[in-house]
C-alpha cells in the first residue's frame, strides 16, 4: 500500500458513483522509494561484466534495466542478481547507516 | 496457577494442553498458525500428551477431528478465514452428528482483497452450521473459554461442536498477561472425555447415513433444542469455573455499567473492549452510557437483550461483518429479539472490516450522534473513508471499458 | 497508561522489543499490552509496533495515535514516525548518531538521541547483517522512561537470550542505557 493520506474523509464519499474493487493498476513505485529497505547494495564490476543479462532476468523487482544500469530508488537489495551473476560482477556492499539511502 | 506473559494464539495452546485434548489436527493459516506451532512443541518436548495428525487442508483437519472425535477422544483445531470457509461442509457434518469438539477460530476478513486482518465475516458466514460460537475479548477470556467450551461440548445437554472465536492481530498476535488454571482445577473442572455415542467394533453403529423426509426434521429440531439448552450450560460452565479460579467473563453476555444506563453499545470481540473505554469515556462526559458484550452469538442472548436493551433511550450495535444485502448480522439478530418485546430505538454501525481501526473516539462519535437525535440513518458505516487505491480501482476498471 | 508507538525497519527486531517489553513491564507489575502491526513482513519495510502500560486491566485495543513516548529505530523514519501522530507533550526517542542533534532541536518535543546502530556493530549484534539495534534501544527506553529499571531489563534479558549474544544484549543494553542524551533545543546534545 502506497503511504498517502489515508485520514478518514466523510462517510459520503463512498457513496459518490463508481464501482470500487481490489483492482489494481501497475505504476512505478506505489509503495514508494523501497531502495530505503536495503541493508547490502548491489555494485556491478564493469570489467567483469559481459553483458550476459541474466541479472536483467533474474531481478524480481526490474530494478536492472538492459544496460546493466541498476535503478538504486528501488532496488531492496535482495542480492539474487550477484548470487546469478556467472562472472561474479555485482558484489553486495552494506549499506551505510543500515541502509537506507540510495545513493 | 501460573501466569503468561504471551500472544493469544500461545496461550490458546496451553489451555488445550490443559484440557487433556487426545487430538489434534490442523492446517496452518495467517493468524492461526502459532497455536498449531505451539502445541506441536508441546507434543514434541513430550509435555503435551496427544495425537497430532498433520493434514493437507482443513478439509481434512475437520474430517480428521470428526474421526477422532467419533471414536471417543477429546479433539480439538484451530483455523481462521479461509480455513474456516473451506471447512463448511464438515462444520454442518461435526454438528449435524452430535460429535463435541472445540475449535478456535481466529477471526480475519474474508478475500478478496486478499486481507489477513481482524473482522468477523468468517465466523458470521458459518452461523447456520450448528456449531455453539463464543466470542473473546481478551486474553485471559481466551485461556478460559477454550476450558469451558470443551465442558459446554461434552455436556449431554448439549453434544455439540464448540467455535472459540478471538480477533486476528489484534488479540491473536499481541502480547498480553493471561492467568491459567493449575491442572488439578482443570481436572476438577472438566472430567475425563465421556462421549454421548461412539464408534466401536464391539458395538456396530452407523451415523450420518440417508435420512428421509419423514425423519429429517426432527434431527433438526434436536440441534434447536440443543442449541436453547446451552443457554443454560454456557452460564453455569462460566459460573463454575468462576468459583474454580475467581475469573468470570459474562454467560451469554457480559454487561457493564448497564445499571442505570440511558444509551447502549452492543459488540462482541475486542471491539466490545474497546467499546468499554468508551462507555468510560461518555460516562466521564455524564452520559449514562452502558455496553452489552456478545459472549455467545450461538446461541444467541434473546432473553438477555430485552432484559438488557428494553427501556433504553437509544442502542447502538457495532458488526464488524455485513450480510451483503441486509445490514450487520448481530444487529439483525438484535432487533430479532426484541421484537414485539421491547420498543428501543436501534442503530447499527459497520465497522472495523479487514482490520480497520475502530478508535474509542469513533464509537463515542456515533453514540454522541444518537444520543442528540441527530441519527437519522439505521445504518452507518463510520471507518469508511475512501482514498486514491480505490479511485485507482475505478480508473483500472475504466480502462477495459 | 502509558503509551509507546515504535517505528523501525523490519530486521531491526521491533516486534522483540516490544515483547521484552511487555515481559519487564510484567515483572516491574504494570499490565501490558504489546501489539505489532503486521503486514507482509519484508526485510527493511517501515514496521510500526504499539506498547501499553497500565496500573489498571487494558481494555483500549485500538492503534496508538497520541502517544506519551515515540520510539524511533531508524532516523530515516522520523517524518513517517510523526506523521502517524503525537501530541505537545510526546516525548522521542530517535536512534540517530549523536552529532545530528540540529536535526531534533527544532522539533517542539522533548528528544533523545541514543547511537543504537553503533553500539549494536561495535558489539558485533547482528541479524543477518542489519545491526541489532533493539537491545540498545531497550536500554534507553529503560532511562528515558522510567517505566522498568535497567535491572528489571536484564534479568529479561538473561531470561530470554542465551549462548554468545547474551553477554552481548546485556552490554548493548548497558550502553543504551548510559548513553542517551537528551537534545537541548538550542543545538547541543548534552546528558540529560
Amino acid at each position: 500500500m502506497a503511504k498517502k493520506e489515508r485520514k478518514h474523509k466523510a462517510p459520503e464519499r463512498a457513496a459518490e458513483p463508481g464501482v470500487i474493487t481490489t483492482l489494481s493498476v501497475p505504476v512505478v513505485g506505489s509503495v514508494g522509494k523501497t531502495g530505503s529497505w536495503r541493508v547490502f547494495k548491489p555494485v556491478k564490476d564493469e570489467a567483469r561484466c559481459n553483458n550476459c543479462l541474466l541479472c536483467w532476468i533474474y531481478c524480481p523487482e526490474a530494478c536492472i534495466s538492459k544496460d546493466i544500469r541498476i535503478d538504486y530508488d528501488y532496488c531492496k537489495g535482495c542480492g539474487i542478481c550477484a548470487v546469478e551473476c556467472p562472472r561474479r560482477a555485482i558484489v553486495m556492499v552494506k549499506e551505510e547507516k543500515g541502509g537506507k539511502s540510495s545513493r | 496457577m501460573s501466569r503468561m506473559v504471551d500472544i493469544a494464539n500461545h496461550i490458546v495452546a496451553h489451555a488445550v494442553k490443559l484440557a487433556r485434548v487426545g487430538v489434534v489436527s490442523a492446517y496452518p493459516i495467517t493468524p492461526q498458525t502459532q497455536v498449531i506451532e505451539e502445541i506441536s512443541r508441546l507434543i514434541e518436548s513430550g509435555e503435551m500428551d496427544c495425537e497430532y495428525i498433520p493434514v493437507e487442508s482443513e478439509h481434512s483437519a475437520m474430517a480428521a477431528l470428526i474421526g477422532a472425535a467419533a471414536v471417543g477422544v477429546r479433539a480439538f483445531s484451530a483455523t481462521s478465514a479461509h480455513g474456516l470457509a473451506y471447512m463448511h461442509e464438515l462444520l454442518h457434518w461435526a454438528a449435524g452428528v452430535r460429535l463435541p469438539m472445540v475449535m478456535a477460530n481466529v477471526n480475519r476478513a474474508m478475500g478478496p482483497g486478499w486481507n489477513i486482518w481482524c473482522d468477523h465475516q468468517d465466523t458470521v458466514s458459518q452461523r447456520d452450521t450448528g456449531w455453539i460460537q463464543l466470542y473473546c475479548a481478551s486474553h485471559q477470556e481466551i485461556a478460559d473459554t477454550v476450558i469451558q467450551a470443551f465442558r459446554i461440548s461434552e455436556d449431554p445437554r448439549v453434544i455439540l461442536p464448540v467455535m472459540v472465536n478471538y480477533d486476528a492481530f489484534v488479540l491473536s498476535h499481541s502480547y498480553m498477561q493471561a492467568d491459567l488454571p493449575e491442572q488439578e482445577e482443570v481436572d476438577r473442572f472438566l472430567p475425563p472425555f465421556r462421549s454421548a455415542w461412539r464408534l466401536d467394533v464391539e458395538n456396530p453403529l452407523t451415523h450420518g447415513s440417508v435420512i428421509y423426509p419423514g425423519d429429517y426434521e426432527e434431527v433438526r429440531l434436536s440441534m434447536q433444542q440443543a442449541h436453547d439448552a446451552a443457554r443454560s450450560v454456557i452460564a453455569e460452565a462460566a459460573e463454575e469455573y468462576r468459583g474454580l479460579t475467581g475469573r468470570h467473563h459474562g454467560a451469554l453476555v457480559e454487561a457493564y455499567h448497564i445499571e442505570g444506563a440511558e444509551f447502549a453499545l452492543v459488540a462482541m470481540g475486542s471491539l466490545a473492549s474497546e467499546c468499554r473505554v468508551a462507555v468510560d469515556a461518555l460516562r466521564e462526559e455524564g452520559l449514562a452510557a452502558g455496553l452489552v458484550r456478545v459472549r455467545s452469538y450461538r446461541p444467541f442472548p434473546r432473553e438477555e437483550m430485552v432484559e438488557l436493551l428494553g427501556g433504553l433511550k437509544g442502542v447502538l450495535v457495532i458488526d464488524r461483518d455485513i450480510s451483503f444485502g441486509m445490514e450487520g448480522a448481530l444487529y439483525s439478530d438484535c432487533k430479532a429479539a426484541l421484537y414485539g418485546r421491547a420498543e428501543v430505538p436501534i442503530f447499527n454501525a459497520v465497522a472495523g472490516l479487514g482490520g480497520r481501526d475502530v478508535p474509542y473516539t469513533t464509537i463515542m462519535d456515533e453514540m454522541r450522534s444518537i444520543v442528540r437525535g441527530e441519527r437519522r440513518e439505521a445504518v452507518s458505516w463510520p471507518t469508511v473513508c475512501l482514498n486514491d487505491h480505490h479511485l485507482a480501482s475505478r480508473e483500472g476498471m475504466s480502462r477495459c471499458g | 497508561m502509558v503509551e509507546i508507538r515504535f517505528h523501525g525497519l523490519g530486521g531491526q527486531g521491533a516486534v522483540t522489543l516490544v515483547r521484552l517489553l511487555a515481559l519487564a513491564g510484567d515483572k516491574a507489575g504494570w499490565y501490558v499490552q504489546a501489539a505489532p502491526f503486521f503486514g507482509a513482513e519484508r526485510r527493511g519495510a517501515p514496521v510500526k509496533t504499539f506498547l501499553r502500560f497500565s496500573e489498571s486491566p487494558i481494555y483500549r485495543v485500538s492503534q496508538i495515535y497520541r502517544p506519551d513516548m515515540l520510539v524511533v529505530m531508524s532516523d530515516s523514519l522520523l517524518d513517517l514516525a510523526l506523521s502517524d501522530g503525537v501530541r505537545e507533550d510526546t516525548v522521542l526517542l530517535v536512534n540517530d548518531a549523536m552529532d545530528s542533534e540540529s536535526r531534533y532541536a527544532g522539533l517542539p518535543f522533548r528528544a533523545h538521541l541514543v547511537d543504537a546502530t553503533s553500539i549494536a556493530m561495535d558489539l558485533g549484534l547482528e541479524v543477518e547483517g542489519m545491526p541489532a539495534v533493539n537491545i540498545p534501544v531497550y536500554g534507553a527506553i529503560s532511562y528515558v522512561s522510567n517505566l522498568v529499571s535497567l535491572e528489571v531489563i536484564t534479568e529479561v534479558i538473561r531470561e530470554n537470550i542465551s549462548g554468545p549474544r547474551l553477554e552481548k544484549s546485556m552490554e548493548a543494553a548497558r550502553r543504551g542505557f548510559t548513553s542517551v542524551r537528551e537534545v537541548r533545543k538550542k543545538g547541543k546534545a548534552v546528558r540529560s
